[in-house]
């Protein structure tokens, strides 16, 4: 949860992609994520276990493999989220 | 109060948590950073080894081998920005084969050498913390960290806090990069080099009681089995220093009253073991455990001194983030 400044572009292998988090949210990742921030950057960082994921977000974590999505896209299986 | 909100509604939805032996199997891979045999953990949650690697990637989309893989990377980058010793000593205590084998996890894992990454990180995170620049980049030389870095607040195992918390523990400096699990941005800090230990009869309750009442601050909690219940904990203490303690083993670690509940030893860190093993037989005094390497990757050593004080000492550094 970066504060102040979203999160912006960055790439993981092959893939880069661009536009900007706000509340980023990462599966599991084999591969290292590159990002590009424009400077200092604070905020806050959660390690959630996997396995909680379909309580916490909706889906299991295997769906969130390797990605990144913004955490307002997950499935609204708890009503909607931190909002 | 907006994260709690959203929690309560989490617990209240009827969704469908992985199967019980799943989060055994998770504890036994993670909480052993990647050490246990995943031959061991089938056997324990009472499924074939194909059967747990099936489940394991369904509910995370790794199975248990890769999970293993990438518990020992997250334990050697721990170690290396804890300032454990030399990438010679963490890859021994991460259980590669030796150092190159290290290096092709981490150019597979990280796209690059653990000597790259501390070459191109670690000078950023001491200017971030206002500490001295750590030697950059030669593999054989020990990491060093600032003093007195800033710690990070998260942790595999859920994280209690205690009144107010630490200042500055919520804070993480540096880029933010999603990965498995805990952060690549862990700011350098270091840990005493000697730990009061305590040992509990009921150790979760310690847990709970020894924020609440006496305020300390949780760093880690490795939750063990039914003989075991907190195989380990490490505590800080807001204005320093911190304890380690556990529950009781089921089989005596220390003969007579010392190191039982009730008592308390010491545990001292050090690179040089065997040099503290020498001085403490050459004096004559009572060996509690012979130096020897721990299954958490330690060489350690325990002794009685002359008045029946139990202390240990080992390479182990202590979590640290």
């Amino acid at each position: 949860m970066p504060i102040d400044i979203p999160l912006g572009g960055g790439s993981a292998g092959s893939r880069a992609w661009s536009g900007e988090f706000l509340i980023p949210l990462g599966g599991l990742h084999s591969r290292a994520v590159l990002l590009s921030p424009k400077g200092p950057q604070v905020g806050i960082q959660l390690a959630v276990n996997p396995l909680a994921s379909p309580r916490l977000f909706g889906m299991p974590a295997s769906e969130l493999l390797g990605q990144v999505i913004e955490f307002d896209q997950t499935p609204p299986a708890n009503g909607s989220p931190i909002a | 109060m907006l994260v709690r909100d959203w929690l309560d509604r989490c617990a209240g939805t009827d969704a469908t948590d992985p199967k019980p032996e799943l989060f055994r199997a998770w504890e036994l891979i993670i909480g052993s950073r990647g050490r246990r045999r995943i031959s061991d953990v089938a056997a324990d949650v009472g499924w074939s080894r194909r059967h747990l690697t099936a489940q394991l990637r369904a509910a995370t989309g790794y199975g248990a081998k890769d999970l293993a893989r990438l518990a020992r990377f997250q334990q050697a980058r721990r170690m290396i920005v804890t300032a454990y010793g030399s990438l010679a000593d963490v890859a021994a205590a991460c259980r590669y084969a030796d150092q190159s084998h290290l290096n092709a996890e981490w150019r597979e894992f990280a796209g690059c050498t653990p000597g790259e990454w501390i070459a191109a990180e670690v000078p950023v995170l001491s200017q971030l913390t206002g500490g001295p620049a750590a030697p950059a980049g030669d593999r054989a030389e020990r990491v060093g960290g600032p003093a007195g870095g800033r710690r990070r607040g998260s942790v595999f195992c859920k994280t209690r806090r205690g009144p107010g918390g630490h200042p500055g523990s919520m804070t993480t400096s540096g880029t933010t990069t999603p990965e498995t699990g805990t952060s690549t941005t862990t700011v350098p800090r270091t840990n005493p080099g000697a730990w009061p230990t305590l040992s509990y009869r009921d150790a979760e309750a310690a847990v709970r009681y020894l924020i609440d009442v006496v305020g300390f601050v949780e760093s880690v909690v490795y939750r063990g089995g039914d003989d075991r219940p907190i195989a380990h904990a490490e505590f800080r203490w807001p204005d320093g220093g911190g304890i380690m303690f556990g529950s009781e083993p089921s089989e005596g670690r220390w003969s007579g009253a010392a190191g039982a509940p009730g008592t308390s030893s010491a545990y001292l860190s050090t690179d040089d073991v065997a040099e503290v093993a020498r001085r403490v037989t050459s004096a004559g005094w009572r060996v509690l455990r012979p130096l020897a390497e721990t299954d958490y990757g330690s060489r350690e050593f325990a002794f009685f001194d002359p008045e029946g004080n139990a202390w240990s000492v080992g390479t182990y550094r202590g979590e640290g983030s």
